[in-house]
């Protein structure tokens, strides 16, 4: 009986891991898609605003979506704008949240560059305090995923909404694998 | 400046008519979309970040157009935008998608700069929501964060239909226009009492 209960804690401990170790297998586009939208406005490490808009889901079996995002840790700000919709994948520890995968060009002080980034967004409900916003670039920025407050306590504002699927949402089929759509970046 | 319009606004505030002016497009003027063969709907949407008339010039930035069929959202976004003279604002977007049953249209943008016949106008992010669901009153959202209007702080009520006037201009925060099958929702609509300027900040529509 022991072991068969050392047994079932360790199954469990390999499930939890699995659900929050951010592995490879732990994301996948959600069925039926979906769409998750917003705008807002969160505080950077540094104490800087960085400012965003985004759109993604799946489209006449696409990934369909647009991103911006401004840091004003430089003057000016640098900025992300999408250039295409790699992915697009849910969570299952964080069922509110999605992640919108794609390749974008990055400019910030002066220079102009591509990238592929990975952004999470997470919809906690009204009026939009407890929602999340993160980033990962290729190039090594990350703005960890952070509540847009107030009432957060990383300040911020702003509002993001998960919506359910419509008569388009289908996504490619068969769907890419996470690492193909995202470029082997994690969940910020 | 500052304490005339901070005596103006702490004065405030008059509940504006059913003439308030629209940028967007009328939303009676609807788009059939068959959803099915068996099932037609009428739906509306639409939402863009800024709209504004100036000496009856329209600029527009992220605009997503008319939402035409459930089957085909519609969503697009700057990082930055500007209107000379005018406006600045970071990250611009806009989104409208249809379903059978409901419409949700949503902009917003981010460090708004702005200045209308003299008065400067600032926030650190709007939104702007709507939503129209069949055989429900279609409802509206907004958020203004952090504005001031003439550098004087200006916290938003929860209440639609906030009309300042402020030496010269029109203010109306969370501007909602209700019509018999839809909705219009404007963050910010400004407008100088001449009527040169009419700009719309935040606008999103949506009908069914």
């Amino acid at each position: 009986m022991r072991r068969t209960i050392y047994m079932l804690v360790a199954a469990q401990l390999v499930l939890a891991g699995a659900l929050t170790a951010g592995s490879a297998d732990a994301h996948f586009v959600p069925v039926p898609c979906d769409f998750i939208t917003g705008g807002g406005w969160v505080i950077g490490d540094s104490g800087q605003f960085v400012n965003f808009g985004a759109h993604g889901g799946c489209k006449n079996g696409q990934f369909w979506g647009h991103v911006n995002v401004l840091d004003h840790g430089t003057n000016p700000p640098g900025h992300l704008r999408s250039t295409s919709i790699t992915g697009y994948l849910m969570d299952p520890a964080f069922p509110n949240a999605r992640d919108i995968c794609g390749t974008g060009i990055v400019d910030v002080n002066g220079s102009s560059f591509n990238v592929t980034f990975r952004v999470r967004m997470e919809d906690n409900g009204e009026p939009g305090g407890s929602d999340r916003f993160g980033v990962r670039l290729s190039n090594g920025y990350e703005l960890s995923t952070r509540e847009l407050g107030p009432p957060g306590p990383t300040g911020g504002g702003g509002n993001i909404q998960l919506h359910k699927p419509n008569p388009s949402t289908t996504g490619p089929s068969p769907a890419p694998t996470e690492a193909q759509m995202c470029a082997g970046l994690s969940t910020p | 400046m500052a304490a005339v319009v901070a005596g103006i606004l702490a004065g405030l505030l008059a509940w504006p008519g059913a003439g308030s002016a629209q940028i967007l497009t009328d939303p009676t003027q609807t788009l059939t979309n068959t959803l099915t063969s068996s099932t037609t709907q009428t739906l509306t949407g639409q939402a863009s970040a800024v709209t504004a008339v100036v000496l009856g010039t329209v600029t527009s930035l992220a605009d997503t157009g008319t939402l035409v069929d459930a089957a085909d959202p519609l969503g697009t976004g700057q990082p930055t935008g500007s209107i000379p003279g005018l406006l600045s604002a970071e990250a611009l977007h806009a989104v409208t998608m249809g379903w059978t049953d409901q419409v949700a249209s949503e902009a917003s943008l981010g460090n708004l700069a702005m200045s209308v016949a003299g008065i400067g106008i600032a926030a650190e992010a709007i939104m702007s929501r709507a939503l129209a669901v069949s055989g429900a009153v279609p409802t509206g959202l907004t958020n203004i964060d952090g504005l001031t209007i003439g550098g004087v702080s200006v916290s938003p009520p929860d209440i639609p239909n906030q009309q300042l006037s402020i030496a010269g201009l029109s203010v109306i925060l969370n501007e909602q226009i209700q019509s018999a099958n839809g909705i219009i929702v404007n963050a910010l609509h400004i407008r100088t009492l001449d009527g040169l300027t009419d700009v719309v900040i935040g606008s999103a529509r949506a009908g069914i």
